[in-house]
């Protein structure tokens, strides 16, 4: 149960940053708690207690832990990488050209 | 997916009509354009086949379809004017042709699936306002004046003479002769006497041509809502007269108007020098028009007489009748005779000019053909078998058209011909200006006048701020932009609670 | 059937965008080659399906199905396309290939990370359509967005790089919510297969199911831009490459319906959607988003906003067609995904062309354009009247059955919107096009600032390249608008498709 809540708050934390920061880089580290939030709550749902998957040397245990979940994260993990990547190199560059990266500030960004 | 023409007589007829119309007019404009005629030409003859498609076909579609080919070809005709004029027309035009989409698409969900005789009066109801703003019905006719009044006489032949009729065309095809239909009736009587009245008392040719062609329709609305088979033929036989004396009249009025160099018809007489023939024809489209006995305007408006139910009607129908007379006698008079100079009139029939172009092989055909179906109507009867089935008492019609000249010089001569001053906007431009004056009533309350003006500023500016206010409105700052993701994910979420 | 074909459609693009850097090296010249080389096969292989599997497509049992790996399902990865794929794909084939040509000619700099990114755009399209895994559909959802992200930034501009961040933050919420959805999925049911899911929704608990279908929802909404949601579509559109523009506007969006098409109607069955009363929620939703769409786009003095926006509208109007969840419905919305794929890649690209002979994209500066080129400005005037329904183009037909579908279920208020919305469309189209008919007086001052303003990249490399594509885009809607009836085949079977999804689930799961 404790992970649900968990989840819920630091996504929650992290919806927060993004909408109501006014930094750029902000806002991003916000749009990564959320990303966290979500594989730290699939990989916690998906442990059941049982024993590591796909082990050679486990083959006589009775059950263990589903590891789909854990190959999605890992997908997932390498997406969050990449957009994140990506914004920052935006922000990089528009403070190049707006030498700001206040989000007030920024007009554009309302239109 | 060529459009199934039927081998429907009535069909045939218009489409007849309707192409001899339009070579009239092709010929006009290949004797008066100067730039491009030929781009014209070509568009009149996509015009030409597009309005075959929509009285030919029996696809609603189809019908549709040709129905906004017209309306982009018969705007674009306006090019050679004014840009502008192409594009009030056209934005008219197809906000009417929305509204036609919807009730045809009704209509067919109700189960019409072809175009054909309608028998619920809801339904036809529907379709009456979606035909009437390419219809000029009574309420939607605003456009008329107005585009008229900016626009050349050649445009005008082609939209006054045949397509304002093809809204009728349809109501022909879809309104049961026998049965009418009331909304269509009553909006016939309105018309009828308001074009008459506002003909009578109009200065500009234009104008007063564009007022009379609503009255006229009026009377063909009557005709077919009238609910009986006299007035449904007689609506037949006056889309095919008023089409052909439009045009010619149009046709040389735009002659006239571009010699003389002015719209008022208090002036033309003096600028103009008329040949006899000239005189001649004018006098036989105007007496057409009013229906005066021998030619062909007479019959028909005997059968839209011969189809009204009761006697009050039959006064209202004497008053239009009366209306129609008063207002070509007031346009012939001042056409011909300068500043209440009968001599002068007499003086001028010795040109015996002709015009080749014009009135060899647009005025001749047109005055013959009137003069025939005035006498022999029974000529139509291939395709119209029923007219033979009713008699035309020319002889009464002698002692009525000399009552109806009486009486109408009469109140002439009372009324002093009846000299207005000339209105320099039109009543579409004061109703604009209202409105504009009533938004802005605080800052500046008074407004310059210009249709131009009138339609872009209110029209389009009002539209434009209208947007942007809205705009404004929900472009907020980005934050709250990405706030409605919550808000919307709460309200999904408590969605089992919420319905 | 078991064919590699429809892998292929993934692959190439992706191979070919891995072949430009590497051809690079060796010369630069050759990648233009290459390019066209790339969009060929693509667009022949989309033919050859059509062509050798037609008889099937007429029998109604065009299936085609690939398994990744050789692992079947569910197991596997696998690819499937049936009739719906096989419009959305072939299509897509199509446009991108005259995209790609139009390219040639109209880019004329930084080609080499355009066509990279371009190609894997087209690569992660064909995947999202044709695959038959839902964490591979995120996998391609995300792809799409990292990939068309840089091209958004592609003018490095101030305002290309805020359309850009604008773009990612969505997008990447969008991807997110998708994710949660897809662990959602795998975690009630245990299987990532489209297929398998399908079978098994209807066994979660009910609460659950409408969290899922929230979530989806939300996550797809970002993605095609209905109202709440919309806010980073006309800045993203409008402030790349136009040949981009066209791209996003006219073939992704498609893309993302698809997908909503797929997830709602396949694997989450529409019968959800009625049992919690959101459909006819989403109906006026995407209707109001339409209206939004058209009224913005009334005021917007930009003239590629304004085709986003008229985008919105038009998006939301087939959305709404297609949560009537009828027959007519299915068959308007599919036409009018054509159409406007037609309608507005054309327009795009034709204002691309126009605008590279005026300083910006303000209407302002527009004045004056219908006269230096006049046969494009021909075109886009047709292409603006197929965009508000005019006969003969496609434009009209697509409006037509999509207020039939309306007004079958006596849905008056989708009915009026459609109509409004082209209505509306008449005033912010003549508007331009009345601009573009003005005639300018040049001073001596502001003959000196437009040559200095003018932009330096306005030559185009292959003009007669640029111009062939847009007439092509034009004989497009003229021709499909006389033959709408041809694509009868594949829409009718798509249809059949959309209403009867167990058949779907049957032939991949080979019940």
């Amino acid at each position: 149960m404790l992970h649900h809540l968990v989840f819920t708050v630091l996504f929650l934390l992290g919806l927060y940053t993004v909408i109501y920061k006014n930094n750029l880089i902000k806002m991003v580290i916000g749009l990564n708690i959320m990303e966290i939030a979500v594989f730290f709550w699939v990989i916690a749902v998906s442990d059941t207690g049982k024993s590591v998957p796909i082990y050679h040397l486990n083959k006589f245990a009775a059950s263990f832990n589903d590891p789909v979940p854990q190959a999605l994260t890992l997908t997932g993990i390498i997406i969050g990488a990449s957009t994140t990547a990506l914004l920052l190199t935006f922000i990089i560059e528009l403070n190049k050209f707006a030498d700001t990266i206040d989000s007030n500030k920024l007009e554009g960004l309302n239109e | 997916m060529l459009p199934a023409v039927t081998d429907n007589n009535l069909v045939q007829i218009m489409i007849i009509t309707g192409i001899l119309v339009t070579l009239l007019t092709i010929i006009y404009a290949w004797k008066k354009l100067k730039k491009n005629k030929i781009y014209f030409v070509m568009l009149t003859i996509i015009y030409l086949v597009s309005f075959i498609i929509v009285i030919g076909t029996d696809k609603w579609i189809v019908f549709l379809g040709g129905w906004e080919f017209v309306t982009l070809t018969t705007s674009l005709m306006f090019a050679w004017d004014d840009w502008k004029l192409v594009k009030q027309y056209f934005l008219i035009q197809f906000a009417g042709s929305s509204i036609l989409l919807y009730a045809v698409l009704v209509i067919i969900n109700n189960g019409y699936a072809e175009v054909g005789i309608i028998n619920s009066t809801f339904l036809q109801n529907i379709l009456i306002v979606g035909l009437a703003t390419k219809s000029a019905l009574f309420g939607f006719h605003f456009w008329l004046p107005a585009i008229y009044a900016n626009s050349s006489g050649l445009v005008n032949a082609i939209s006054s003479g045949w397509v304002v009729k093809l809204g009728y065309i349809i109501l022909l095809k879809v309104i049961i002769p026998e049965q009418g239909n009331a909304l269509l009736f009553y909006a016939g009587i309105l018309m009828l006497i308001y074009g008459g009245v506002k003909a009578l008392l109009e200065v500009k040719l234009k104008v007063l041509m564009a007022y009379s062609t609503l009255s006229q329709l009026g009377l063909i609305a009557i005709g077919i809502g009238s609910g009986t088979v006299y007035g449904y033929y007689g609506a037949v036989l006056h889309i095919i007269i008023h089409a052909l004396t439009k045009t010619g009249f149009f046709i040389n009025l735009d002659d006239i108007i571009n010699k003389s160099g002015t719209q008022n018809i208090y002036e033309l007489a003096a600028r103009f020098n008329y040949s006899l023939f000239k005189i001649i024809t004018i006098f036989g489209f105007s007496f057409s028009l009013s229906g005066v006995v021998f030619l062909a305007g007479f019959n028909s408006k005997y059968l839209i007489k011969n189809s009204l139910p009761g006697p009050l009607l039959l006064i209202i129908f004497y008053l239009g009748g009366l209306l129609t007379f008063l207002y070509t006698l007031r346009l012939l008079y001042w056409l011909f005779i300068f500043q209440g100079k009968q001599k002068a009139f007499l003086l001028r029939l010795n040109n015996y000019k002709i015009n080749f172009s014009i009135d060899l092989f647009i005025n001749i055909p047109i005055l013959l053909i009137i003069l025939l179906l005035g006498n022999y109507p029974d000529l139509l009867n291939y395709w119209l078998p029923a007219l033979d089935s009713f008699s035309f008492p020319l002889g009464s019609g002698i002692g009525e058209t000399i009552l109806y000249l009486l009486v109408a010089y009469l109140i002439l001569e009372k009324l002093n011909w009846v000299r207005t001053k000339e209105k320099e906007y039109l009543e579409i431009d004061v109703l604009f200006n209202k409105i504009e004056v009533l938004l802005n009533k605080i800052g500046k309350a008074s407004l310059k006048f210009d249709t131009e003006k009138i339609v872009e500023h209110y029209f389009l500016r009002g539209i434009y701020k209208l947007s942007g206010k809205t705009h404004d409105f929900i472009y907020r700052s980005f934050s709250d932009q990405l706030s409605w993701i919550p808000l919307f994910l709460a309200l999904l979420l408590a969605w089992r609670y919420l319905v | 059937m078991i064919s590699i074909s429809i892998l292929l459609l993934i692959i190439i693009p992706l191979v070919v965008a891995f072949l430009i850097p590497l051809l690079d090296l060796y010369n630069k010249l050759l990648r233009r080659y290459l390019v066209i080389i790339g969009g060929v096969i693509e667009i022949s292989i989309s033919i050859y399906i059509i062509i050798s599997y037609f008889s099937d497509l007429k029998a109604g049992k065009f299936f085609l199905t690939y398994y990744l790996g050789g692992w079947g399902p569910p197991f596997g990865i696998n690819l499937v396309m049936d009739s719906v794929s096989l419009i959305f794909s072939s299509l897509i084939s199509f446009a991108l290939f005259f995209i790609i040509i139009y390219s040639i000619g109209f880019i004329g700099h930084h080609e080499g990370k355009y066509y990279v990114l371009f190609f894997l755009i087209l690569g992660a399209m064909q995947g999202a359509i044709l695959t038959g895994d839902m964490f591979n559909l995120y996998v391609f959802i995300e792809l799409l967005t990292v990939t068309s992200a840089p091209l958004v930034a592609f003018k490095r501009n101030k305002h290309a790089t805020e359309a850009a961040i604008k773009y990612m933050f969505y997008g990447v919420i969008g991807g997110l919510f998708f994710f949660v959805g897809v662990i959602l999925l795998y975690f009630n049911i245990g299987s990532l297969n489209m297929a398998q899911l399908a079978q098994h929704f209807a066994e979660i608990e009910n609460n659950m199911q409408l969290t899922i279908i929230s979530i989806f929802l939300i996550g797809l909404l970002i993605k095609i831009g209905i109202f709440p949601f919309h806010f980073w579509l006309p800045k993203a559109h409008s402030a790349c490459p136009s040949s981009l523009s066209a791209l996003l506007s006219g073939v992704l969006l498609k893309v993302y319906l698809y997908i909503f098409i797929r997830l709602f109607w396949i694997v989450i069955g529409f019968e959800f959607l009625l049992e919690f009363n959101i459909a006819s929620f989403l109906v006026y939703l995407a209707l109001v988003s339409s209206l939004f769409g058209h009224v913005f786009a009334l005021q917007a003095s930009d003239i590629k906003r304004m085709l986003a926006f008229s985008s919105i509208g038009h998006i939301g109007m087939i959305l709404a067609v297609f949560l009537l969840n009828t027959e007519t419905g299915f068959y308007g919305g599919l036409l009018h995904i054509i159409s406007h794929l037609l309608m507005k890649t054309g327009l795009f690209l034709s204002t691309g062309y126009l605008l590279q002979y005026t300083k910006s994209n303000h209407i302002d500066d527009f004045a004056g354009v219908g006269h230096q080129n006049k046969g494009i400005f021909v075109g886009f005037i047709l292409l603006t009247l197929s965009m508000i329904g005019m006969p003969p183009f496609i434009g009209f037909f697509s409006k037509w059955y999509i207020i039939m579908a309306f007004l079958k279920i006596q849905h008056h208020f989708g009915a009026i919107v459609v109509v409004l919305g082209s209505l509306s469309a008449v005033f912010y189209y003549l508007r331009f096009i009345a601009k573009g008919y003005e005639k300018i007086k040049l001073s001596a001052s502001d003959l000196k600032n437009e040559i200095y303003n003018r932009p330096i990249l306005s030559v185009f490399y292959r003009e007669k390249l640029v111009t062939t594509v847009i007439y092509i885009f034009v004989g497009m809607i003229i021709l499909t608008g006389f033959s709408f009836r041809l694509f009868e085949l594949p829409l009718q079977e798509g249809i059949k498709e959309l209403i009867n999804p167990q058949n779907y689930i049957n032939l991949i799961l080979g019940g």
